[in-house]
């Protein structure tokens, strides 16, 4: 049985695969069986459907439960905007005293990296005083607190900005010809495109190579967006690491 | 501004620390057995009461009446609304306070009361007349200082009030204590609380209920303040066919004892207590209700007895009415579908407020839900709040 808890808060499904991802990988965590009994205290994090507000559609919100004989996480995917609302919700409902740490995985993608740590500051300053006004640092001792902001701290970008990285690295070929695809779309067919959906397009395209018929998502679970030798050759997943060991004092 | 702000219950029972902040319309408490939940609605009933020892014993003896035959003297139960630790000092006598306070309407900001065991001497009345009668022989008759004197026991309670602010007393202080004696089978007539700080206040326990008792003054009370055409209204949520309620006296008792009878469409006038505990049971909160204009109303597992299928419709009333009547109500529940169906009959921040209590080592900690949160919670997340 885990002793120690860390609640860790991404703004997307593809935030949540990501980080996971990395902690599975390169910090050789494991994911909750399902067949295994959840730690109690997660318990609260539990989704019911249907949802009393009637919208049946509506995706589940279940963290992802990983482990290792120490610690026992959850990544707690909240709705954009909606992710400091729902977790100020779940903080006041659970017994905060038994986090060892609370983090934020944060996207710069509509606000500069400084404006999106203001706003998780006073999100959950009520609950950690303490919570860094700092992208990319660890404080506390318990719980550690730490928000980080992709895709390093300083650029603007998601989560796919990083992927593209990590793809240049470890399928190359898949993404330069991914690349030669997406650029041939004239400005006019893409118009209806947001900030950062290049990158997001991209991503889809050589997904729907490795993964035919998959979503991203289960691309960034299933192959090698991560993996030992792209922590070595990029510093942005480096440092992403390094903030996650140091958010669960591993 | 509120009866009451907000209340901490420093040292009541087993509970310390309960802080209560922000309360709301509705109050909603909810905790695993053994939380406190029944506790915190005692201590509200003494912390208005403060002066009216009637209410410090009733409220004492309260949970007993399910248990008829395993009686606690009244004197005993009282000292169980004390704290008691095994592990405190037993000659401590801070260790037996009780400690409330709080802010609001309500004048009185702090109470503590404390009290000792004692004991007298008295001559044992019925053994005097036996022997002074020759009713006992020879061998049974024996000397006054012997068998005549009896010791009774005895409970010296301290209550200290504090308003916080000068000349609210007759003494021109801002501080008021006042020492009371109780002795066991000692009838209590003399303790008045007339002009004493108190706020109206209506209990209704699990099972009160069954009892006729004070239902009829209620009911009359209720029929002056023209509140029994709503009274029916609420009944006739569980009984399409209810169609009106009256005091008379029982065609078939010889003596002149009243009773309330229930004008039914299809089987006539029926005396309340052959309806169901349904019925009952929101007879029995509506009239107490009344019986607390201006105060607040205390109910011990709200939902005890009304079956689901009624619970929005009967709290949409009870919520409306203690708008109304400006009744504050505490309640208890153990049922996710009273929290759902008080939120579905609410829709102000101010009109429910939830508090979890959840013991620990030396406290109790209170989770405090307003009624967005508790709305997002139950109807978005679907969250477990009970626990």
């Amino acid at each position: 049985m885990s002793q120690r808890y860390a609640l860790i808060g991404v703004e997307g499904n593809h935030d949540q695969v990501f980080i996971s991802k990395i902690l599975c990988k390169l910090l050789d965590f494991s994911k909750w069986d399902e067949k295994s009994d959840l730690d109690r205290f997660w318990r609260k994090f539990i989704p019911n459907y249907p949802p009393r507000s009637g919208k049946l559609y509506v995706r589940l919100d279940m963290p992802s439960i990983l482990h290792n004989d120490e610690l026992s996480i959850a990544i707690y995917a909240g709705e954009g905007s909606n992710l400091i609302t729902n977790l100020q919700d779940k903080l006041s409902d659970i017994d905060i005293s038994q986090l060892s740490a609370f983090g934020i995985v944060a996207d710069a993608d509509k606000s500069l990296p400084e404006q999106v740590v203001s706003e998780y500051f006073k999100g959950f300053k009520e609950y950690f005083p303490e919570f860094p006004k700092q992208g990319g640092l660890v404080v506390g001792s318990c719980p550690k607190l730490g928000v980080y902001v992709l895709p390093n701290n300083l650029d603007s970008g998601v989560v796919d900005s990083l992927l593209c990285e990590c793809g240049h690295i470890a399928y190359p070929e898949f993404m330069k010809r991914a690349n030669t695809y997406i650029d041939v779309f004239t400005e006019s067919e893409i118009k209806h495109w947001k900030p950062f959906d290049k990158e997001k397009a991209t991503i889809a395209s050589v997904v729907s190579i490795l993964k035919p018929g998959k979503t991203n998502t289960v691309s960034i679970s299933d192959n090698e967006w991560i993996s030992r030798e792209v922590e070595q050759q990029l510093p942005k997943i480096k440092a992403l690491t390094k903030f996650l060991k140091d958010l669960l004092g591993i | 501004m509120k009866n009451l702000e907000s209340i901490t219950i420093h040292q009541f029972r087993g509970l310390r620390e309960v802080e209560l902040k922000n309360l709301g319309q509705v109050n909603l408490l909810v905790g695993i057995n053994n939380s406190g939940k029944t506790s915190v609605l005692e201590a509200l009933t003494i912390f208005c009461h403060p002066l009216d020892i009637r209410i410090w014993i009733n409220t004492a003896s309260q949970r007993e009446q399910n248990y008829r035959s395993i009686r606690t003297s009244a004197l005993e139960a009282l000292e169980w609304l004390f704290p008691r630790n095994f592990l405190d000092n037993i000659q401590d006598i801070s260790n037996r306070r009780i400690s409330i306070s709080g802010s609001g309407e309500f004048p009185i900001k702090i109470m503590e009361a404390t009290y000792e065991e004692t004991e007298r001497i008295y001559v044992s009345e019925e053994r005097r007349l036996l022997n002074e009668d020759g009713q006992l022989n020879k061998d049974e008759q024996i000397e006054e200082s012997e068998d005549l004197l009896k010791i009774q026991k005895g409970l010296k309670l301290m209550v200290k009030l504090d308003t916080g602010q000068l000349n609210l007393f007759e003494s021109g202080e801002s501080y008021l204590i006042e020492y009371y004696e109780i002795w066991e089978h000692e009838f209590l007539s003399r303790f008045s609380s007339k002009n004493k700080p108190s706020i109206a206040t209506s209990v209704v326990t699990t099972t009160s209920h069954r009892s006729d008792i004070g239902q009829i003054r209620l009911l009359s009370e209720a029929r002056f303040d023209n509140f029994k055409t709503d009274v029916l209204d609420l009944l006739s949520q569980m009984d399409n066919d209810i169609c009106d309620i009256e005091i008379l006296l029982s065609p078939n008792m010889r003596s002149s004892q009243f009773n309330i009878y229930i004008q039914h469409r299809k089987i006539g006038l029926v005396p309340v207590s052959m309806f169901g505990d349904g019925v009952r049971r929101l007879l029995h909160i509506a009239l107490k209700l009344a019986s607390a204009k201006g105060g607040i109303l205390l109910i011990d597992e709200l939902e005890s007895a009304i079956h689901t299928e009624v619970l929005q419709k009967s709290f949409g009333w009870l919520v409306r009415w203690s708008k109304e009547m400006n009744v504050q109500l505490f309640v208890t529940t153990h049922s996710l579908e009273t929290v759902d169906a008080l939120l579905a009959v609410t829709e102000a921040e101010s009109d429910l407020v939830l508090y979890r209590l959840e013991p620990k080592e030396s406290v109790t900690k209170v989770v405090r839900h307003d009624w967005s949160r508790l709305k997002r919670l139950r109807e978005e997340s679907g969250q477990e709040v009970r626990w």
